[in-house]
């Protein structure tokens, strides 16, 4: 390998390595974030460390807003795999207090994870959409 | 930095149903996670990470349909390059629908040199050589970043990023007289 090219690599590779560091890191979930699905999708995503998807769906096809319906549906997408589905429209209501209108559309969640790793998942999923829920009361609680 | 022989075999051989697919998947998940932020940040994309996340659901829908063809960087690649592509087309249109011509962005210098330090650390920035790959325009960043950091081969990149492989070789050596130069300039040995 040329000493140019070399160098140009190694450079890749400490960036590369500087971005596993920032993933790794502990940083709180709730940093500064829109008030938007991508937002969300993006919280979730880190917390759980799998990738999400996110779609929007109407105040009336969520149903009723004070029920917690979390991961509703799974389908088999492949033998081993699930396709998870998860209304949050009460968390992200309770999260996005004061920021998004009453009867706003609420957000599918949808994460991709393992057979095996479900349960944990869903655990995880709830544990961090309730610890983004507590960030964002404290926030507030602190203005 | 590069994955390992076994999890090539693992991840690179042909889909079958039934089989492993979510293990294959968080192998990739884990393995370009951070290569694919980077190439992301290389291309100019100001949502990297939004960007990343969308690139791993193609992935995961895909996956059925990938057959050990070729090798998984380049597939990998692929789907980023042309995810990254139609998130371009569809920010132009949307400019263009609202009738905001100045700030039509262009599909390889999408974003302003503000946010273009964003695809490094603040230390890494710091060294000349990253001052080097900010001088270049975001093609050739990612062709030195496939050619010199995945090691990918001159027919790989030009599938990846759509571009002759002709245009890719001289693109390197351009890349690379370049980069002497800037050597000598700034007397970096």
């Amino acid at each position: 390998m040329r000493a140019e090219d070399r160098k140009i690599r190694d450079y890749f590779a400490r960036a590369i390595a500087s971005v596993e560091i920032e993933r790794s890191s502990d940083r709180p979930i709730l940093g500064p974030r829109r008030p938007s699905a991508i937002g969300i999708q993006r919280v979730i995503s880190k917390s759980l460390r799998l990738p999400v998807e996110t779609r929007t769906v109407s105040p009336r096809q969520s149903g009723n807003p004070f029920v917690v319906i979390l991961f509703g549906a799974a389908l088999s997408v492949a033998a081993s795999t699930l396709f998870v589905v998860g209304l949050l429209l009460p968390l992200l209501r309770a999260s996005y207090a004061g920021k998004e209108p009453v009867g706003a559309p609420a957000t599918t969640i949808a994460v991709y994870c393992s057979a095996e790793d479900l349960p944990g998942a869903i655990s995880r999923g709830l544990e961090s959409m309730s610890r983004a829920v507590v960030l964002r009361e404290q926030k507030e609680a602190a203005r | 930095m590069h994955i390992e022989d076994e999890k090539i075999a693992i991840i690179g051989k042909p889909f079958e149903p039934c089989q492993d697919a979510g293990e294959r998947f968080f192998l990739l998940w884990r393995t370009y996670y951070a290569r694919l932020l980077t190439f992301c940040r290389l291309s100019g994309s100001s949502d990297a990470e939004d960007d990343v996340q969308e690139i791993f659901l193609k992935i995961f829908r895909g996956l059925p349909a990938y057959h050990g063809r070729g090798r998984i960087e380049s597939w990998v690649y692929q789907i980023a390059r042309n995810h990254l592509v139609d998130r371009h087309r569809r920010v132009k249109l949307t400019t263009e629908s609202a009738g905001d011509m100045q700030s039509v962005p262009d599909p390889h210098e999408s974003v302003s040199r503000a946010n273009d330090r964003s695809w490094c650390s603040r230390e890494a920035d710091c060294e000349p050589i990253g001052r080097f790959l900010q001088s270049l325009n975001f093609t050739d960043r990612k062709i030195s970043y496939l050619r010199m950091y995945e090691r990918m081969r001159y027919r790989e990149i030009s599938a990846v990023l759509a571009i002759p492989v002709g245009t890719i070789k001289y693109r390197v050596s351009v890349i690379r007289s370049q980069y002497r130069r800037f050597q000598e300039a700034y007397g970096e040995s």
